[in-house]
């Protein structure tokens, strides 16, 4: 009698063993599967992001052919140059790199960064001046623009005036 | 689903960033605006615009210039305290700053997981009192986040390496990040770290490196050209960021060139930089703040009433430390005890996560799954190891591969199981092997034999190898596959990089003499096949290439072998051609003929009785 109680005992332990360990299995199963759908999603931003690293990092080609263009005053030289930054700018926007707009407009944290601001009677927060130019890919800002904004003064103070 | 992910964060004075378990492994949570050039980590501002908008992170950062009495950072430093600030008529707690940044991170994470988010491991610094620590906590409750722990930043980066595995040692962790230095000193013993001391720097870190960088560039410009960079914002901005990639770059490389075109320009025309930096100028530059770093270090030993020698493990913290002058600055101060392998700057975050997968139930002994440390594979023809699985392949798994015999009639085969990472079989552990017999006879080449590798949760190898043809099995069983001492497992992987060219050069010999003796015996065959068909000239060459190829595979010489392989494989080459020209030009025969005349091709004014002799041997070929 002894030996058939223990063996219910050890059946009742092995059985709840069995099912605590299917139950890890289920959830490992669960999280494998989570997983994979996830590795999947990973893949397609890591293809995206690849491509953004590399946009990002040729930004300062553009930035040096823009310091270029307006130096380079003998006609035909500059002519030949203007045509290979056309074809560049041409690939990088048909990659969905759009230059973020700046001067003039009202400044957005989202899409620019501030370097400093002056005193001026131009609207508060309007940019003032580029120092840097933004850039973005797609809808995601890879790089903001560095600008100077306008801190707002009335016109008396003059003492700024003509800068 | 039940077991609730925790995340782990990492709450620092002038970075932040968040980890999860995924899968098993401590991945770290994107942030919103997305991973850049910087890494994932996103900077502790928080800031309120007058117009009474919120913002946190990056954004809040961008706008700091032009809003300092709206933007807070390093609130960090004020946890615990009873500072206030005052916003725009409206004050906040260090808590409530923090639980902003808190709250950044739980959204970030709910996107990334897809899921809701409540509770969360945050790190502290290892010197943070009761008040600090209640504080934090506190912030966690505002977020929305239950904080099931707090755990000391160096205990996360030393879990983050796995070190509390089991053993007993001391640690020293270095963490120098942005802006602070702090050096901890742990003792790990009976499953638990206890600080010993604390010491640093809340003044010191890699933004004045890139200052000291930046300064250097604009001195050596005005050297140069006479013209002061540091009055033009755009140069500035533009000298700035090679500042920081140079110094990112000479962690890799021994010297960089910044070049800015067009950086500047005066009457005579535009001028432009071009500065080599070598790193052992760069670690001339910041030699001075490296010096920084030695008081906090040996304050902290020193506290701790220990000498550099009872130090067994050193941790590195922090986006600088990635800087070999800095790595050397701890190896000649402690010897090169230095873990290695995980990003030191998401290794507080990663900790983090896995105490909140431990806390969660997620990391359990059913989901700790162990790897193969050495590739296992078996020997096949001329002492080649082959690779069925390689190392650091998770277990449980199984895998199979079809090989065939080497000769013609061969009625068994040895499988001879090794253990190693070395190309040839002789030099890898043999784990034992076991013939396959009774294989039907066959040409070579023509027999399958289906060998799996199935190594099951607790380590245990079972080979088997079937022959497909008739359907015989033998297995055998391996016990010790995975159970290695690590040390034996270092010895091998550095050795088999150790003669990585000579065993390349080995395995190269052996491949070439299996590819030419594969060849001649196909070479042979077709002989046979086409016989008669070929003209003389072609069969006499195709002997003679035969025997060349012979000859060199008794010579040994791989060069040799190679060369005579080639030729042969250019006459066999031809004999197919012409085997099928023949065919072909058979056939368009046949085609001409049966179209009759009408067709103006060259063919078409034969003889029409020849191409139907043509056409009816094509038909017999074809048979």
């Amino acid at each position: 009698m002894e030996e058939i109680e223990d063996l219910k005992k050890e059946l009742a332990e092995q059985t709840r063993l069995a099912e605590e360990r299917l139950n890890q299995l289920k959830y490992l199963q669960a999280d494998f599967d989570n997983f994979r759908r996830w590795s999947a999603k990973e893949k397609d931003t890591i293809t995206a992001l690849a491509n953004e690293r590399l946009i990002h990092d040729l930004l300062v080609i553009l930035d040096d052919f823009e310091l270029a263009l307006p130096s380079l005053e003998q006609e035909k030289n500059r002519e030949g140059m203007e045509m290979i930054y056309k074809k560049f700018t041409k690939i990088l926007s048909d990659y969905g790199l759009q230059p973020i707009e700046c001067v003039g407009k009202k400044f957005d944290p989202r899409f620019h960064e501030v370097l400093c601001t002056e005193k001026c009677p131009q609207e508060q927060n309007t940019i003032l001046e580029d120092f840097g130019k933004g850039y973005q890919l797609k809808s995601k800002v890879i790089r903001p623009s560095k600008v100077k904004i306008a801190e707002h003064v009335t016109e008396k103070v003059g003492e700024n005036n003509g800068e | 689903m039940a077991n609730e992910k925790i995340i782990g964060i990492d709450l620092g004075t002038s970075n932040s960033e968040a980890s999860v378990m995924v899968g098993g492994k401590p991945t770290i949570v994107p942030s919103a605006e997305g991973a850049t050039v910087a890494g994932k980590m996103f900077p502790s501002y928080v800031a309120f615009t007058p117009d009474g908008q919120l913002l946190v992170g990056e954004p809040a950062r961008r706008q700091a210039v032009s809003n300092p009495e709206g933007t807070v950072t390093a609130a960090k430093r004020k946890m615990g305290t009873n500072h206030v600030y005052k916003i725009y008529g409206k004050e906040y707690t260090p808590q409530q700053i923090s639980a902003f940044i808190l709250q950044k991170i739980k959204r970030d994470a709910e996107a990334f997981l897809g899921d809701k988010i409540t509770k969360a491991v945050i790190t502290v610094p290892a010197y943070f009192n009761d008040n600090q620590r209640t504080a934090t906590k506190d912030a966690g409750k505002i977020a929305g986040l239950d904080v099931v722990r707090l755990v000391n930043e160096p205990t996360a980066a030393s879990m983050a390496y796995g070190l509390d595995k089991g053993g007993e040692f001391k640690i020293l962790v270095f963490d120098l990040g942005g802006g602070t230095l702090d050096v901890t000193i742990m003792e790990f013993g009976g499953g638990t770290f206890t600080v010993l001391a604390t010491s640093g720097d809340t003044q010191l870190g890699g933004t004045d490196m890139d200052n000291a960088i930046y300064e250097w560039i604009a001195d050596e410009f005005k050297k140069q050209e006479g013209i002061d960079l540091r009055n033009d914002r755009m140069a500035i901005n533009r000298v700035k960021e090679a500042a920081e990639k140079a110094k990112i770059e000479l962690s890799t490389v021994m010297e960089t060139e910044i070049n800015l075109p067009y950086v500047s320009a005066t009457q005579a025309g535009p001028k432009h930089l071009n500065i080599k930096l070598s790193r052992s100028k760069l670690e001339q530059l910041i030699d001075p703040i490296i010096r920084r770093c030695i008081n906090p270090f040996e304050q902290a030993l020193k506290d701790a009433k220990l000498t550099k020698n009872d130090i067994q493990k050193v941790i590195l913290v922090g986006g600088p430390t990635r800087m070999p002058v800095v790595q050397k600055f701890i190896e000649d101060n402690v010897g090169k005890k230095m873990e290695r392998g995980i990003d030191p700057m998401e290794c507080v975050a990663m900790g983090a996560a896995i105490q909140g997968g431990i806390l969660g139930g997620e990391i359990s002994d059913m989901v700790l799954l162990d790897v193969t440390p050495l590739t296992l594979g078996l020997e096949t023809l001329g002492g080649v190891r082959t690779a069925l699985i390689d190392r650091n392949t998770t277990i449980p798994t199984k895998k199979s591969q079809i090989f065939s015999t080497a000769a013609d009639m061969q009625t068994e085969v040895t499988i001879h199981v090794l253990q190693g990472e070395r190309p040839m079989a002789a030099d890898n552990v043999s784990l034992g092997q076991f013939n396959l017999v009774g294989l039907p006879p066959a040409p070579r080449g023509i027999p399958q034999v289906e060998v799996t590798f199935d190594i099951d949760a607790s380590g245990i190898l079972n080979v088997s190898a079937k022959d497909l043809g008739s359907g015989k099995v033998q297995k055998m069983t391996i016990t010790a596959s995975t159970k290695l001492a690590e040390t034996d497992v270092r010895k091998m992987v550095d050795e088999a990089k150790q003669f990585e060219e000579q065993d390349r050069q080995r395995k190269e010999e052996v491949e070439a003499h299996n590819i030419a003796d594969s060849l001649v015996y196909t070479a042979e065959k077709t002989k046979a096949d086409l016989e008669g068909k070929l003209n003389p000239d072609l069969v006499e060459r195709l002997n003679a290439a035969i025997t060349g190829v012979k000859a060199a595979l008794e010579g040994k010489d791989t060069s040799s072998i190679k060369t005579e392989t080639e030729k042969l494989r250019k006459v066999l080459g031809e004999a197919g051609t012409a085997a099928y020209q023949e065919a072909a030009q058979r056939q368009a025969q046949q085609q001409a003929a049966s179209q009759g005349t009408g067709q103006p091709s060259q063919d078409a004014g034969g003889p029409g009785g020849e191409n139907v002799v043509d056409a009816d041997f094509k038909v017999k070929d074809e048979k």
